[in-house]
């Protein structure tokens, strides 16, 4: 890839971490996120198991596609990653909750 | 019913168009003022909104919805082939 | 390059937009290319076997599938019956035999399977993988086990995903460029070709890549049933709760006429049937299934009925599915395009054409632009070349073999040992031989031979149907078979297509001795990029 060089960025290093950690953001932790809440939305949902599923299903693809873009639109590295690991911690709170409190399985 | 929709959706493309710059005065021979390119523009989404109910009534619930966006990406690609492929009147550009 | 976080919302989703379309972009063209000419796979299915009358009559080809059944396999496990539907080859059947103590399950399909004519016999007809080719393979790929294949093209789907939601959000102004289409402005026109193809049909290429990833699912997401559904196989027995299993009794007993059971299960299913099941044939204990096709409502999952086999009174019907479930078939419904009256399904195809375009005109047009920004032109760094090479075996090879693939279709000897088979070797083989060339010779000769032969070829092929086939196009008109028809006329338009694209590429002069270039008309330094490079 040749750069236009911004002197004031920081080191390659430096740019080439926050690529990796932006890419691992995006892919696994975007997927990761996703599940999370195709989980946590198989619990909450008011309606029968295998349709609360199917919605979790349907809207995780979403959920790891805009994960994508927040990875890259992020500050730095490191915001996408901390922003994600809060989305999907949320996400098995919510599943944790539901599960031992309601009982569904 | 359908062609009626067909009609609007071309239409709304053909006002979306001709509200730019570079159709407007290629087609009609002058800049588009601010309220005119508003005008145009209105009059644009209100009849994308207006051919919805037309191909309801074609189709029914479950494939109006599919027929109405089908019209539109029809009419804006044969208003996009109409605008650049057409030959402008001589003495414009 | 910058550090991306310095960069505003639009650059850093132009960046995105760029290497997410960049990485698979190669698969995703050929995955886009096979879907596209998949929507037409029923008529590929009758193109590719020309010794096959038109189907008028799906009853008369479902008696004679029974009849051949019971004649061939009358013992048989279980039956399985496809329906013609009014542009289909023939019906389908296989059959399923009774499994023999301690005989692993090592089935072989294509020695229980017949292919039923228009006439209800069993036609005799050259061994091809016909339109279903082209089905199979935009999921399934080739030569590798399809779970490894289904995650490369979900992938790329899901990059795709993510190019076209990135592709919007960073594009400026898209009112005034909706319309724009300067020519023979070198980078500028590819932006706008590129741009045009993806905006005007934006709403497909969102529906199809989404709704793809939802056909894969189930695989895609395995620990999205973790906590609701943990045990193996209790999902899809929530989603789809099966009638008791059929356990044969050993009475032989008569297999009701199976014209009457669909006509009724048409009758109340309120749509054409689609496959037709028996279990246990010819016992007491026989059940027939009657599904209703998916070409007669949206959603895929379609409702069945299930009939008493002996006495023909119906037993169970498939129960309401719930709404997500709904939704759920008819994203993939949607996806497939089997309910699409005849123009809809060519606006799909044309919608798929305009994909196929934009995948390619994106991934020239990274080159094109980076061509101006070489620091030498005469030697560009790996990955440029990379690019620019992979471009042309991807793009130039793909549509080569498909023609290659026809041509094999019509001239492999019809009694050749594994010529469906062949036949798609025949699409590697040619595909393998561009992708040589590529690493061989330089692009621009390569474009012009690959884009020019494909043209010369397909072009060709309506003309040795007029001589070599019963079913050539002016048969075609005059019998109002309008599908072969349209098929000969679509190969004849992509060829002289291909062919105006060879010329294009064969006039196009590198420019100024300064940057060399593939662009016709010299840099215009003043006009600045709509969408910001991204890096």
């Amino acid at each position: 890839m040749s750069g236009r060089g911004n002197a004031a960025a920081g080191s390659p290093w430096r740019k080439r971490g926050d690529m990796i950690l932006r890419i691992l953001a995006a892919l696994p932790l975007g997927y990761a996120v996703a599940t999370l809440w195709a989980i946590a939305l198989s619990v909450i949902l008011p309606m029968r198991p295998e349709q609360a599923t199917t919605v979790g299903m349907l809207v995780a693809f979403a959920i790891c596609a805009v994960s994508a873009m927040w990875a890259f639109a992020a500050k730095s590295g490191w915001k996408a990653i901390w922003v994600l690991a809060v989305a999907g911690g949320v996400a098995a709170a919510l599943a944790g909750v539901m599960t031992r409190g309601g009982g569904v399985a | 019913m359908t062609a009626l929709a067909f009609i609007l959706a071309t239409l709304a493309f053909a006002l979306f168009g001709l509200s730019t710059d570079e159709h407007h005065r290629k087609r009609l021979g002058n800049r588009p003022d601010a309220v005119t390119v508003l005008r145009m523009r209105g009059g644009a989404w209100a009849a994308v909104v207006a051919a919805f109910p037309f191909a309801i009534a074609a189709q029914g619930w479950v494939f109006g919805p599919i027929l109405w966006v089908a019209l539109l990406m029809l009419g804006a690609g044969l208003v996009f082939l109409a605008l650049n492929l057409i030959p402008a009147p001589a003495g414009r550009k | 390059m910058s550090d991306l976080g310095d960069k505003g919302f639009r650059q850093s989703q132009a960046f995105l937009h760029t290497w997410s379309g960049l990485l698979l972009g190669w698969v995703l063209f050929a995955v886009f290319a096979a879907g596209t000419i998949a929507y037409y796979r029923e008529g590929l299915n009758r193109w590719m076997r020309p010794e096959l009358a038109r189907v008028e009559q799906p009853e008369k080809v479902l008696a004679g599938a029974q009849r051949f059944l019971e004649d061939k396999a009358p013992d048989a496990k279980s039956w399985f019956i496809t329906m013609p539907g009014a542009t289909a080859h023939g019906g389908t059947a296989f059959w399923v035999p009774q499994p023999k103590e301690g005989e692993t399950r090592r089935r072989r399909r294509s020695d229980n399977q017949v292919t039923i004519g228009a006439n209800g016999e069993p036609a005799t007809v050259r061994e091809t993988r016909g339109g279903e080719f082209f089905y199979r393979f935009h999921f399934d790929l080739y030569y590798m086990p399809v779970i490894y294949a289904r995650w490369l093209v979900s992938i790329a789907a899901l990059l795709m995903l993510v190019a076209i939601l990135s592709g919007i959000v960073t594009h400026k102004k898209i009112f005034r460029d909706f319309f724009t289409l300067r020519r023979s402005k070198g980078q500028r026109s590819w932006l706008d070709g590129h741009n045009a193809t993806a905006v005007l049909a934006l709403p497909f290429h969102l529906m199809i890549t989404y709704t793809g990833l939802v056909t894969l699912a189930v695989m895609l997401l395995p620990w999205a049933t973790a906590v609701t559904f943990p045990k193996e196989g209790a999902f899809f027995e929530a989603l789809y709760p099966e009638g008791p299993a059929v356990e044969r009794t050993g009475r032989a007993a008569p297999l009701v006429d199976l014209t009457a059971i669909v006509r009724d299960a048409e009758a109340q299913l309120g749509g054409k049937a689609g496959y037709v099941e028996v279990v246990e044939p010819g016992d007491a204990a026989a059940r027939v299934t009657v599904t209703r096709s998916g070409s007669t409502m949206l959603s895929s999952r379609t409702p069945h009925i299930t009939y008493d086999g002996v006495t023909g009174k119906a037993l169970r019907r498939s129960p309401e599915t719930g709404a997500a479930v709904v939704t759920a078939g008819s994203m993939i419904g949607l996806h497939a395009g089997r309910y699409s009256s005849d123009w809809l399904r060519f606006l799909y195809f044309l919608c798929g054409v305009a994909g196929s375009v934009m995948v390619a005109s994106g991934m020239v047009l990274w080159t094109v632009k980076r061509r101006e920004k070489l620091p030498d032109p005469a030697r560009p760094h790996f990955g440029f070349k990379l690019v620019e090479r992979l471009n042309v075996a991807a793009i130039g090879g793909f549509p080569l073999g498909v023609a290659a693939m026809l041509w094999a279709n019509r001239l492999l000897p019809v009694e050749m040992a594994g010529r469906a088979a062949w036949e798609v070797h025949c699409l590697f083989l040619a595909w393998g031989a561009a992708l040589l060339l590529s690493v061989v010779r330089k692009p621009q000769p390569n474009w012009v031979a690959l884009l020019g032969l494909t043209g010369v070829l397909l072009a060709a092929l309506p003309v040795f149907n007029l001589f070599g086939t019963q079913r050539g196009l002016i048969a075609s008109l005059w019998s109002g078979d309008m599908m072969m028809a349209g098929i000969d006329i679509a190969l004849l338009m992509f060829g002289a297509a291909f062919l105006a694209l060879a010329r294009r590429v064969a006039r196009h002069k590198p420019a100024a001795p300064r940057v060399r270039r593939r662009a016709a008309a010299p840099v215009q330094p003043v006009e600045t990029a709509q969408m910001e490079p991204a890096e």
